[in-house]
């Protein structure tokens, strides 16, 4: 088995989708000053020309441009800031990662002990989770998921990492690099019920689970992360799924009354 | 046994149908995805209404499918004939909604913008819960009418009369405690401001005419409050912040939630205290449906409401 098991904390943090990925690490002052050397650089380069003109407005236009933007590539690499800003929550995985991660949360007006339950039988998760098929409890903590589109069946082989009554459960798998598909869940505040956090870690490369997952959702896991997550809610709160499917419309007239 | 059904649909356990917000039940609309994007936030399914509100189909049919019947479907007194509530699915609802919303204090003055099914049961109801005076706003000479004769309100005809002034002046100076607005997005108007909204739509550079909106928030006394029925879609233009801010006004605003107020408005119909059967002025068979829709939307022959029925 490759994986170990994971702690809770370096699972969940703020998604890619909510990040910036150049954020601000120079300092207002410091800004003032780069572009300000910058500029004079570059008018220096206009008048200068030649190779060293081209080198010294080459080294201007960059320090323009960290000072109008406030982001240095060079403090980012050696994890330095000139600004005076209190350290942000911790983002787990940095700007090079390797894996892709989805994260999407919604609130459910349950108890967590009741979601983990519902969540925990095999049974109950094709409701839900869009293509799912079937799942298999194969014992000692592995099971089998069956997909399904358009008639095209697959299946891939996952084994638990981590089962924390009413907290986690975490799925991984042996084969390729490490992947892992997790739900977290935590008490909402004032007795609103509990927030379902998935968290999706595809590896764009050879991985089993986003293979998985792009032949039923296409080029859009979160999509699909999305729409598991709402259908789990209506499933959970109101005890049905929403749908219109099958309602007459007076735009697509069936075939058999357009016959008769 | 007939019941009520309100036109917009909650799934009675989430936590808005928890907090009687039930058109922004989290669960009823099967197309989330564009008022997700577009609001923020998805919003509750509603029947015959647009594809991002769920696609419901419309209840001009033989047999109409009700997501949690339990929670929606409300079953009307014995005795009342189906003409009387009718409207308690959403014209009178929203009407309701809109003067409940203004917080309505003895002596308060109530201006309502828009005579139509909703301004004229936002009338009834602002007397219902203790309006000294309602003042409503309109340009269609029956329904100024209607909301004088039936619903007791005094008239402003807004092609005749500027309409700030004269409630200034109908209000000894101080502005209508409460301002409704029943118009919602299409206005129309006499003024510049109509003309520039226009324009701007025609470009696309807006997508809502927010003529009343303006004149509601400019109109409305000191620390008063706006309530705000008609419908917006998207986004406005020129919208008054400054005065609002400055005049400490209350917004308020939203889809109905008539699953809070039907049981209550009924018991007002069974009492006798209130009727809106005065709204149906036309009456045609399903087959007619685009006759009676085109007279409808055209306000045609002095009409203000069409009832199907489906047998006749
Ligand atoms: N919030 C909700 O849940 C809800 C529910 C139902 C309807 N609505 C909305 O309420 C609004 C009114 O509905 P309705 O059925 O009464 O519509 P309606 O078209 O019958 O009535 C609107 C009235 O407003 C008048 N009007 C137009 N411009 C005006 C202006 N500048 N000043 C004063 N009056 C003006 C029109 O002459 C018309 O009589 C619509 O926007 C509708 O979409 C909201």
């Amino acid at each position: 088995m490759q994986s170990k098991t994971p702690r809770l904390d370096d699972i969940h943090g703020i998604p890619a989708r909510a990040r910036k990925m150049k954020p601000l690490n120079v300092g207002p002052n410091e800004r003032v000053v780069s572009a300000a050397i910058g500029g004079g650089l570059v008018a220096w380069a206009l008048w200068r020309r030649g190779a060293l003109g081209l080198l010294a407005g080459a080294f201007g236009g960059a320090l323009t441009h960290r000072g109008l933007r406030g982001h240095c590539p060079a403090y980012e690499a050696l994890g330095l800031s000139s600004r005076k800003a209190p350290k942000p929550t911790p983002m787990p995985l940095g700007a090079a990662e390797e894996l892709t991660r989805i994260e999407r949360t919604v609130t459910v007006a349950r108890p967590a002990n009741e979601v983990y339950a519902f969540l925990r039988d095999p049974a109950h998760v094709p409701h839900f989770a869009p293509h799912v098929e079937r799942v298999e409890d194969l014992g000692e903590g592995r099971i089998r998921v069956w997909t399904a589109l358009s008639g095209e069946r697959s299946s891939w082989e996952a084994h638990i990492d981590l089962d924390h009554e009413a907290r986690a459960l975490v799925l991984g798998h042996a084969e390729g690099p490490p992947e892992r598909l997790a739900i977290l869940l935590g008490d909402a505040p004032g007795g609103r019920g509990t927030e379902i956090r998935l968290v999706l870690e595809l590896s764009k490369t050879r991985g089993l689970l986003f293979r998985a997952l792009t032949a039923v959702a296409g080029a859009d896991p979160d999509a699909w992360a999305r729409a598991g997550l709402r259908r789990l809610k209506m499933l959970l709160e109101a005890g049905e799924i929403v749908t219109t499917e099958g309602q007459p419309s007076g735009r697509f007239i069936p075939l058999t009354r357009a016959a008769a | 046994m007939r019941v009520v059904v309100d036109s917009i649909i909650g799934c009675g356990h989430c936590f808005f149908c928890q907090s009687e917000q039930y058109a922004l039940c989290d669960n009823t609309n099967p197309k989330p995805e564009l008022t997700d994007k577009l609001y923020g936030y998805p919003t509750a399914g509603i029947y015959g209404y647009s594809h991002a509100f769920g696609g419901f189909a419309g209840s001009h049919a033989t047999y109409v499918r009700v997501p949690f019947a339990d929670t929606n479907a409300f079953e009307v007194p014995e005795g009342l004939p189906d003409e009387r509530v009718v409207f308690a699915s959403d014209a009178l609802p929203t009407g309701y909604m809109g003067a409940d919303l203004c917080n309505i204090q003895r002596g308060d003055v109530v201006a309502v913008w828009g005579c139509g099914g909703v301004g004229q049961m936002a009338i009834l109801s602002a007397y219902l819960l203790g309006a000294e005076r309602v003042i409503a706003i309109d340009r269609f000479p029956e329904r100024l009418a209607m909301a004088r004769d039936r619903a007791g309100a005094e008239i402003l005809d807004y092609e005749q009369v500027d309409v700030r002034e004269a409630l200034r002046e109908m209000t000894g100076g101080r502005g209508p405690d409460a301002c409704i607005d029943c118009v919602g997005m299409e206005a129309h108007g006499t003024g510049i401001d109509y003309a520039y909204d226009r324009v701007k739509q025609a470009v696309r550079l807006e997508t809502d005419r927010p003529t009343v909106l303006r004149q509601a928030i400019l109109a409305c006394r000191k620390g008063g409050t706006v309530s705000i029925m008609g419908v917006y879609g998207g986004f406005v233009d020129k919208f008054p912040m400054g005065a609002a801010m400055n005049k400490g006004l209350t917004l308020k605003m939203g889809p109905q939630h008539g699953q809070r107020y039907i049981p209550r408005l009924l018991e007002h119909i069974r009492k006798g205290e209130l009727d809106p059967s005065y709204l149906i002025t036309h009456r045609a068979r399903l087959a007619d449906g685009q006759e009676a829709y085109d007279t409808f939307k055209e306000k045609r022959d002095g009409c203000m409401r069409v009832v199907f029925t489906p047998e006749a």
